[in-house]
């Protein structure tokens, strides 16, 4: 039967008309493949050029090629250690507590509301996500300012010295909050449809059961969710390495020694920064290099992780 | 088929709507008859509210420039397009523009720029252009000093536009409250330029203040608020230079840094912070200018504070509803006080100027145009004009017996402090030797340093971040 | 899920759900109340008017916010509609063609999406003044479009993939072209996917601030996120109200996409249904 099904199918090829298989293939590949070659790809290999020269405000009238003269400069910074770290701290505390732990938490309360509290949250909780960086930046920056301006302050004069700017005092959490709420969102919305997923019958029998409500959670729910967590922690997690733009805009690595200065703030600071970097392109490509390097090392590893080649089987029709 | 039309279309709508911001080669010229006019774009950074003058003394010029043109019988009219950028982002903007071909013709900005941008061929020497037009146009009466702060490896570079002060402002009000007679107050400035009242009598005062409760602690003496990106060293290293420490050789075009009045700067920012405690930590790390201005303007919150000449136009506009008068009933301003006894009081100067772009950097030949409009704008009406608006000190000899100058009373009572001024280095490495030493003083006053630690770490990062640097 | 028991732990469960997001609303309560005030310490409005909305239509020097509102519209519209052009067919392909260099092309693809754009800046800069698209939208269309391309792709194939290709097959032994069979029939049916991609595209256009800050100096092509931005300049006296009034409209529009297209996006986020159970 399949096979009759399939003559007829190569006979009717005869008839038809228009492009077909590998040329339409192609055609209605090219416009997405040639903006990610000229803008990923031909940047990402500029980027990696730029970074063994000697480009700088200071030498733009006549670049030099140094090879690995930048990498060897960066790998004898003191501070980098320091970056590295909170990078990693950054991208780690952000990852668990805000894209992990805080949106499963949130799910976790509002099932138990989830008609009418549910409803009213859910837009509150997606506010972070749309609002534009230099708005949000603000908000936080109002928020943690110096009485009689910020709003902490203000509510929380009572119980202490309303003098000095949270952000300024305590900059990482307020940094690490602030980004965090963004993920929260994403993480909450796939969580939540995952769950959703989870047929009826598998719960009611766990409760019919007697299972505590731990118990439900630890071995029904939590499987259902292995493969969100996961993909939630790989995007993620490899987007947030590379984030700075908030950061940035609430406290440009700062105050004084690098205290909030994760590396491709660092790299951009160098390259970008006119009075902090005297524009050194060269320099800071190299640090932006090696965390393209990293991230594309770790695509593959996850790559890996999720089974790759079983997420592009072959199409059906594909010789056709 | 539809799909098709549909993507054409949206081809032509794409293409239409996100335009390229910037002209092709030769800029826009209309040819009226035989006349050609031609646009001559300038950029300048500044406040909006008092500092427009920077667009507008060269729009002014180019009238004045045609009216020559037409004289001459020359066949070109000119135009100017400007922008007034208040982002402070202006220096990379430019730079990054040079860069790709697209700068424009005339760009304002300060003195020390002169140096990377020479380097780098995005501004042209202007000897050739002075030597032709100094005599015929206000260029010949600006003040001699001034030049020498546009000068860059024997050549000049820039023509000067604006220059100020950057004094000590005190509370006349809060001084009256902590007992200080009004001959007192108003002898105060003059003992400060004879170096009889020091930068440690200042923070004594305060602390005196604080004690007394006339200001709150914290509130004895602020210093220019840094925010994010904002730092910007001038104003702090007064307080270098009144240790006697200086930031460079001008014969050598080298910079240096002395170890002593290094030392000594970061122990009177480190005094002021933890010692006396009349600095409170947030106005260095964290105060946002609006919040900034508003609390010092009102004259009864903080009793010293470090500004600049021009902030008066300022405060009168943001937060005194256009007057001056209650700045003058509560706000007094002098010289940044010596260090020690036996130095001397100083301030810093930070003149601003406009240079012409290069073929390279703007893509245009217009570069004698951009130089006329830029001498005629250097005019003692145009320049006092803009002076008493925005409070800027004077440039031009003749500026100084103008009746629209002479007539401002806070120019006339500031223009003093120019002899005791000293300019920034002309040097292109200035701009990492200012943020590196900076982040070694936002450090320091983060409490993340002491003092002979910030003065090791910033000689040692010094030397590595600026070649041929002197460390004496 | 329905598994809590009594009323007491609901009421606990309401209580910490409301402490977790008091910050988010202490954050955002502000707007409203600085747009309509002339100036506020911390939550408390001093001075209730409406001045702060007739400000907004005052020129600020650059662009007016008018301008910028058309502006960040358009372009928001554009990239959308570039977005789709190369992601839509490029996807179908990836399900369902006999695309040469599939499996690698797929794999560079996912690795591509851990290239944030923002660490290749350097080099974007370069392209873009090698063609000439230094300081102009079109050129921070193209780039974002590129970023955004390999998680579109993935997100759509996951779409296509999820239709029965016996449809396709009926259309195709019937005579349609392979063309054919990609409009009449995939389109329509993964519809979802499609108007997912387009929401996301247009709010991601929306809020795009840091490539239009570094890339196009012009202060007369601002949008809307660069308009706020001066309005917090360093030079300017930043005026609260004014602030608060421009970013309440700047939010509307994502916030009210978003909201409407929640059942939709839930899909986007599973990959299309694909939600594994291990």
């Amino acid at each position: 039967m399949a096979s009759n099904a399939r003559s007829r199918l190569v006979n009717a090829t005869s008839r038809r008309r228009g492009l077909v298989g590998h040329h339409l293939a192609i055609l209605m590949c090219s416009p997405a493949l040639a903006l990610v070659t000229s803008f990923l790809v031909v940047p990402a290999i500029l980027t990696i050029r730029t970074s063994m020269t000697d480009m700088s405000l200071a030498t733009l009238g006549s670049v030099r090629w140094v090879g690995l003269e930048n990498y060897r400069r960066l790998l004898e910074q003191p501070e980098l250690p320091r970056i590295a770290l909170n990078t990693l701290a950054f991208a780690g505390v952000n990852l668990i507590v805000f894209n992990i732990v805080l949106p499963l938490v949130v799910i976790a309360l509002s099932a138990a509301w989830e008609e009418c509290l549910g409803r009213f949250l859910r837009p509150v909780w997606l506010l972070p996500r749309v609002t534009p960086s230099v708005v949000y930046s603000l908000l936080w920056i109002w928020l943690t300012a110096p009485a009689p301006h910020g709003t902490l302050n203000q509510l929380l004069t009572p119980l202490a010295n309303g003098q000095s700017s949270w952000l300024l005092s305590h900059p990482w959490p307020v940094v690490i909050t602030a980004d965090g709420l963004i993920g929260t969102s994403f993480a909450t919305v796939l969580f939540a449809a995952a769950i959703k997923a989870i047929p009826k019958e598998v719960l009611q029998a766990a409760q019919i059961d007697g299972a505590s409500y731990w118990q439900a959670f630890r071995h029904i729910v939590l499987p259902f969710l292995r493969w969100p967590i996961m993909f939630v922690a790989a995007y993620q997690g490899l987007s947030l390495l590379a984030s700075f733009e908030l950061i940035l805009l609430l406290t440009n690595g700062g105050p004084g020694l690098w205290q909030t200065e994760v590396w491709s703030l660092y790299g951009y600071h160098q390259a970008f920064s006119y009075y902090a970097g005297g524009l050194q392109m060269g320099y800071g490509a190299a640090i932006s290099s090696l965390l393209v390097g990293f991230g594309a090392l770790a695509s593959l590893a996850i790559l890996r992780l999720f089974r790759f080649p079983q997420l592009t089987a072959e199409p059906k029709l594909g010789a056709i | 088929m539809r799909l098709r039309a549909l993507m054409a279309l949206a081809l032509v709508v794409l293409m239409a709507a996100c335009g390229r911001g910037s002209e092709p080669a030769s800029g826009p010229s209309e040819a009226v008859g035989q006349i050609q006019t031609i646009t001559i774009t300038a950029w300048a950074g500044g406040n909006p509210q008092t500092e427009r003058g920077r667009i507008s003394m060269l729009e002014k010029a180019a009238e004045r420039l045609n009216a020559q043109l037409e004289r001459e019988g020359a066949k070109v009219r000119v135009r100017v397009e400007g922008v007034l950028d208040a982002s402070g982002d202006l220096a990379r903007k430019f730079v990054l523009a040079a860069q790709a071909g697209q700068a424009p013709d005339i760009i304002n900005s300060g003195h020390e720029d002169i140096a990377a941008w020479a380097q780098a061929g995005f501004i042209v020497p202007l000897d050739e252009y002075l030597s032709k037009y100094l005599n015929s146009t206000g260029l010949k009466d600006v003040i001699p000093n001034l030049w020498e702060a546009m000068k860059f490896r024997g050549s000049t570079w820039a023509v000067p536009q604006d220059t100020e002060a950057r004094p000590l402002y005190f509370s006349k009000l809060l001084l009256r409250r902590l007992g200080w007679s009004e001959a007192e107050i108003a002898a105060l400035p003059e003992r400060i330029r004879n170096g009889q009242f020091t930068l440690y009598d200042m923070l004594r005062t305060a602390k005196e203040a604080q004690d007394r409760g006339v200001v709150q602690t914290g509130y004895g003496y602020w210093t220019r608020p840094v925010f994010g990106d904002n730092y910007w060293g001038g104003d702090f290293y007064q307080f270098y230079a009144s240790f006697g420490g200086s930031l460079w050789e001008p014969a050598s075009g080298r910079l240096t840094v002395d170890r002593e009045a290094l030392r000594k700067f970061f122990q009177f920012h480190y005094d002021a912070i933890f010692g006396y405690r009349v600095t409170a930590r947030s106005v260095i790390g964290g105060t946002e200018w609006k919040q900034w201005h508003e609390t010092v303007s009102r004259g009864d919150q903080v009793l010293f504070w470090n500004g600049g000449v021009w902030q008066w136009a300022e405060w009168a506009q943001c937060c005194l509803g256009g007057d001056e008068k209650g700045l003058w009933e509560n706000v007094g301003f002098a010289l940044i006080p010596a260090g020690e006894p036996g130095r001397s009081p100083t301030t810093l100067s930070h003149p601003l100027a406009y240079m012409v772009t290069s073929e390279k950097a703007s893509g245009r030949r217009n570069q004698e145009l951009a130089f006329r409009l830029i001498a005629l704008a250097t005019d003692p009406d145009l320049n006092s004009e803009y002076a008493i608006q925005s409070k800027h000190l004077a440039i031009l000899r003749t500026q100084l017996d103008h009746p629209v100058y002479t007539r401002d009373r806070f120019l006339s009572a500031t223009s003093y402090m120019v002899e005791h001024a000293f300019f920034l280095p002309n040097n292109p490495d200035y701009g990492r030797f200012d943020s590196t030493l900076g982040r070694v003083l936002m450090a320091l006053a983060a409490g993340q340093l002491n003092v002979d630690q910030a003065v090791q770490r910033a000689i040692a990062d010094l030397q590595s971040a600026v070649p041929g640097l002197i460390v004496r | 899920m329905g598994v809590w028991r009594t009323s007491g732990m609901r009421l606990m469960a309401a209580i910490v759900l409301l402490l977790l997001t008091a910050p988010l609303l202490l954050l955002y309560v502000w707007l409203p109340i600085s747009a309509f005030a002339e100036r506020t310490e911390g939550l408390r409005p001093e001075g209730i008017t409406f001045e702060n909305w007739r400000r907004l239509l005052e020129p600020l020097g650059g662009a007016t916010f008018l301008e910028s509102l058309a502006r960040s519209l358009a372009f928001s519209s554009i990239y959308c509609l570039v977005l789709m052009l190369a992601v839509v067919p490029a996807a179908y392909a990836f399900s369902r063609l006999p695309l040469p260099g599939r499996r690698p092309l797929l794999a560079l693809l996912l690795m591509l999406h851990a290239f944030p754009m923002v660490s290749l800046l350097i080099g974007v800069y370069q392209t873009l003044r090698w063609l000439g698209l230094y300081d102009s939208l079109l050129g921070i269309a193209l780039i974002k479009t590129a970023s955004e391309i390999p998680l579109g792709v993935w997100v759509l194939k996951g779409f296509f993939d999820r239709i029965p290709w016996e449809l396709e097959m009926a259309a195709l032994v019937d005579g349609a072209s392979r063309w054919r069979a990609f409009t009449s029939i995939c389109l329509p049916l993964a519809r979802p996917g499609l108007l997912a991609i387009a929401i996301f595209g247009f709010v991601a256009g929306w809020n795009e601030f840091l490539l239009p800050y570094l890339l196009l100096p012009s202060t007369t092509e601002w949008t809307l996120p660069l308009y706020i931005r001066s309005l917090i300049a360093d030079f300017r006296f930043v005026d609260y109200g004014v602030l608060a009034a421009a970013s309440i409209i700047y939010v509307f529009p994502p916030l009210a996409l978003f909201a409407f297209g929640q059942g939709i996006l839930s899909q986007v986020y599973t990959l299309g249904g694909r939600v594994q159970a291990q």
